[in-house]
């Protein structure tokens, strides 16, 4: 059914009586014959899906009906004239009031203050940095742009008179107030900053333009509704369909900021119940922005200094730990983005809060690792190496020294015994010394802004270490480390080789392949990425570009044959002062399980998902003889048996990042029910602690024997969990290799006494063995010292000792340190002393060096007899 | 030449009209519409709305068509036209004249009516 206008019924009533006198000269019924045209012009308006019947419309219908022009009376309209209809000519009421005055007012502050507005804030960002960012997304910025669109549209339509339009008109002017509303009240509370800024000063215009585009809006609202009733409509349409979509549209962007605050308010209660409902809103509504800001110490945006979230009280410690348990990651794995074409996290390049502290902090835009080199020299028979990576950072900021700080984890069981730093091209090496002792230096020299480099144990296997300074406009810094590990054996005839590799940084790596491997050994070498073997002499080697992924993931281990037969080698201490001989044993165990029984902890760590088919097969694959449970280390942990875990396994969710300390506590009460018992923690990255691991350290402190601790960490990250645990000899970490399954499956088939395990034993001689036992690498010496350091720490009054001990062999033990200080004068004042340049290792270590040298002499004496 | 061939196609549709009208609507009922459709398509003719239903209204005065109104499924509803017996007759009648008329004519061409 469709609606003529007034002026339509107008026109056709002016017409019927124009053409009424012509019908009844020619006989005929004129009432039936208007009748009839009026039928079939509405027939064809219905076809057209014409609803609104305008003057302009009928005009043009009655002159395409090509009446006769008898039937035509000189007083009814001119039907064939529709373009100069009158309604074009002259302006119908609702134009009237388009007047000079009017059409100012909209133009001015409904399209062009909003539109300049938006522009100056986005271009300025003073709201911003004043008040709050009124733009802190697209969409925000898209959605206040439509007010002065609309408007624009709105008042060209009317000025062109496109009554057609008028619903979609209607539409949108509601969709323009909504927008304005929203906006208006949000500016509401700096009103009257910017009216009075505006007065004062003629600034202020911005603040105001919610408000008067709203005015603007209600402006072009009234004009759409005196042309709907020139139309006989009594208002303009969609009124409040167009307001819920403009307010609505700006609620549904600020719903997840909202659910944030809310959840975050209630991740910060003190009541456990509370606290863990919050996390679990949080993971369903991640405002992964907002909480990222929060944890860089970023407030909100507040008015007048008012915590309108009520979360600026949350320190940045614990947003880290909330940040965690919701997406599963560390909050410096990832830098926090800027709100919309917004500076606001410049200022984290600015300053760095963590300097010369003992946590790595979050990560530097303008810091980076530039140079990256791993050189590793291997012994199989021995089980033995030694590996040296050249680190060069550089830092890119305009103004600011930074410090290069970074968690390395060690192959396990590995020590750092080397330590240079590259001042004005010369390499100097570190002095060894007690654990404070050197970071106090190292701590006085930062504040005095010169040249140290500090290394310290982070927990098992672990080191933290921090270069400062790295001078601005790309200054750069060169250091070594020297890492003598021990090798892995897979079985009597292959050792492996776990790479270190960086597990937490402040500093950016690039994706390229940028450490340079270099490993060389006395056998043959193997890995399953795709390497360059060389084979020179008597030497293997297998050397190639790693990118950072690569060697996280040991995509590099390092494979090497052994001589299956020897099991017993012996070494010299290298250091002068200290002529240490230990003999190194080989001990397999085989046949009977480890454990009577096991307890099975799993982290339910969103991180976790992509292991679950390796940990699911690896349980399968094994059969195991002893009793195992399952803890699930979940928001509340669960109990259960191991037959029920591949169903467990394939519907639980593993969602944001979980406290596994309960698990674990409830683990060790389990296993200590039984003698020989161990926990088996497979895990992901742990870099928050969310509470003190005391519980578990008191029960290992009264009973030293407790169930042992074996952790097997599927992604690289830091684990502070490990880290409070330091020292408790009952914790081992296992070796990863490139693939996952293999290791979890070695780890049950070792316990369940299905494979072989095997350990090393290294004890003190006091004169070199007999011939036919194979001297190995000093190396050996120093991990027999980092053991015996361990036992001495362990040992109440023998502190002292052990730091000696640390001290003498250079090494970077829980007790002892590496540091490298500018000057002598440096070094007194601390009573440090740096390393010898004659007693530190090296690649080649001069074993090997001789080795070569007498294999060339060899070779050059054969050639000679050939001759 | 043109304007005298203009003014007698003009003056020969309007004298046809009622006959075309009457003929279209011989075998079966119609609406104007459809009407106006039909009679356009014969070369020649041509028919607009804004004629017939004046057309159609004085022949329904004079008792040679009748109406009823119709739903229709496409619009609004339509009047169908019906021919009454006395359309038919008078249908009848004008042919008759015609084909006499035209028939004479065609006589005078070839001679034999000068016989």
């Amino acid at each position: 059914m469709n609606h003529w206008t007034k002026e339509a019924e107008d026109l056709w009533n002016q017409f019927s009586e124009g053409v009424r006198k012509q019908f009844e000269q020619e006989d005929v019924d004129s009432n039936e014959v208007l009748d009839d045209i009026r039928r079939h012009i509405e027939a064809e308006f219905d076809s057209q899906k014409l609803t609104v019947i305008t003057a302009d419309d009928l005009r043009k219908k009655l002159s395409s009906l090509e009446l006769p022009k008898s039937a035509v009376s000189p007083s009814s309209p001119d039907l064939c004239t529709s373009k100069q209809a009158p309604s074009s000519k002259t302006k119908a009421p609702y134009q009237m009031l388009l007047t000079a005055a009017g059409s100012f007012y909209i133009i001015l502050f409904g399209v062009l203050l909003p539109l300049g507005a938006a522009i100056f804030e986005l271009l300025t960002r003073i709201c911003t940095s004043i008040f709050f960012d009124p733009l802190p997304t697209l969409w925000h910025a898209i959605l206040f742009s439509l007010i002065p669109l609309i408007n624009l549209v709105g008042y060209l339509a009317v000025k062109f008179n496109k009554t057609n339009y008028l619903r979609r008109l209607g539409f949108l002017n509601a969709v323009s107030i909504g927008i304005a509303l929203f906006y208006t009240i949000w500016f509401v509370p700096i009103l009257p900053f910017a009216g009075i800024g505006l007065l004062a000063m003629g600034m202020g215009a911005c603040g105001l333009a919610p408000l008067l585009s709203l005015l603007a809006c209600f402006a072009m609202r009234g004009r759409l509704r005196l042309m709907a009733n020139e139309m006989n409509l009594p208002r303009a349409p969609y009124l409040w369909p167009g307001l819920a979509a403009g307010s609505g549209a700006l609620i549904l962007l600020v719903v997840p900021i909202l659910t944030t605050i809310i959840g975050l308010n209630m991740a910060d209660s003190s009541n456990p119940d509370t606290e863990l409902r919050g996390i679990r809103l949080l993971r369903i509504f991640p405002n992964q922005s907002f909480l990222l800001k929060r944890c860089y110490d970023f407030g909100t945006m507040d008015l007048y200094g008012i915590d309108i979230t009520g979360t600026n009280d949350i320190p940045a410690e614990k947003m880290r730990g909330i940040y965690y348990r919701v997406t599963g990651k560390s909050f410096n794995t990832q830098r926090p983005v800027s709100s919309f074409l917004g500076r606001d996290t410049d200022w984290i390049d600015d300053w760095d809060f963590d300097q010369a502290g003992d946590v790595v902090g979050g990560q530097l835009k303008n810091l980076s690792l530039i140079g990256s080199q791993i050189d590793a020299n291997l012994q199989a028979d021995g089980a033995v190496g030694y590996l040296e990576w050249v680190m060069q950072f550089k830092n890119d900021h305009q103004w600011t020294q930074r410090e290069a700080r970074f968690q390395i984890q060690l192959p396990p069981g590995g020590v750092v015994s080397r330590l240079t730093l590259w001042i004005d091209g010369q390499e100097r090496e570190a002095a060894f010394g007690g654990r404070s002792q050197t970071k106090q230096a190292y701590q006085s020299v930062v504040s005095r802004r010169r040249d140290p480099v500090l290394v310290t144990t982070k927990g098992p296997d672990q080191v933290l270490v921090q270069c400062f300074p790295i001078e601005p406009n790309g200054g750069t810094m060169k250091i070594r480390l020297g890492i003598s590990l021990p090798l892995d054996l897979l079985s009597k005839e292959e050792a492996l080789l776990q790479l270190p590799y960086i597990n937490e940084r402040n500093f950016q790596i690039p994706d390229t392949a940028i450490h340079q491997l270099w490993v060389e050994a006395d056998s043959e070498l193997s890995a399953q990425l795709n390497l360059t073997h060389e084979h020179p002499d008597a030497r293997y080697t297998l050397r190639g570009p790693l990118t950072n992924a690569q060697l996280e993931h040991q995509l590099a281990a390092v494979h090497l044959k052994r001589n299956p037969e020897i099991s017993r080698v012996w070494a010299r201490s290298g250091i002068e002062a200290d002529s240490v001989i230990v003999l190194q044993d080989l001990q397999n165990h085989k046949g009977n399980a480890l454990i009577d029984k096991a307890v099975l902890v799993i982290d339910t760590s969103e991180s976790m998902k992509d292991c679950l088919d390796a940990l699911r097969s690896a349980i399968a694959s094994v059969k195991i003889d002893f009793p195992i449970q399952v803890i699930t280390a979940d928001d509340t942990p669960q109990t259960f048996e191991l037959a029920a875990s591949n169903q467990w396994l394939s519907k639980q969710l593993f969602t944001g990042g979980k406290d596994n300390m309960p698990a674990l506590i409830r683990a060790w009460d389990i296993a200590a029910e039984s003698q020989q018992s161990a926990v088996i923690w497979i895990h992901s990255a742990q870099p928050q602690l969310f509470q003190q691991a005391d519980a578990l350290i008191q029960r290992w402190s009264r009973r030293p024997n407790g169930p042992r601790l074996f952790h097997l960490q599927t992604m690289p990250g830091p684990n502070l969990v490990i880290e409070s645990l330091d020292g408790i000899a009952q914790v081992e970490s296992i070796a990863r290799s490139a693939v996952l399954r293999n290791d979890l499956e070695r780890l049950f088939g070792q316990l369940n006494g299905s494979l072989p395990t095997y350990r090393f034993t290294r004890q003190v001689i006091t004169a070199a063995p007999e011939p036919a036992i194979k001297q190995a690498s000093s190396h050996i010496v120093r991990l027999w010292a980092k053991q015996e350091v361990n036992m001495r720490r362990a040992r109440r009054g023998s502190e002292n000792d052990a730091i000696d001990l640390a001290v003498r062999h250079q090494l970077v033990t829980p007790v002892s340190g590496a540091v490298v200080l500018e000057t002598k004068a440096q070094y007194d004042q601390h009573g440090l002393e740096p390393a010898d340049p004659e007693s530190v290792p090296t690649i080649p270590e001069p074993a090997t060096i001789l080795l070569m040298g007498l294999g060339t002499l060899m070779l050059a004496r054969r050639r000679g007899k050939t001759r | 030449m043109a304007d005298i061939f203009d003014n007698w196609t003009t003056q020969v549709r309007k004298g046809i009209l009622e006959l075309t009208v009457l003929t279209a609507l011989a075998d079966k009922d119609r609406y104007a519409y459809d009407l106006v459709k039909s009679i356009t398509q014969i070369p020649g003719l041509g028919i607009s709305e804004g004629t017939i239903y004046p057309l159609l209204s004085r022949l329904r005065l004079q008792g040679l068509v009748t109406t009823r109104l119709e739903e229709s499924s496409e619009g609004p509803a339509r009047k169908y036209y019906h021919l009454t017996k006395e359309g038919h007759e008078t249908l009848q009648m004008m042919e008759t004249y015609l084909d006499s008329i035209l028939n004479g004519v065609h006589m005078l061409r070839s001679g034999k009516g000068d016989k």
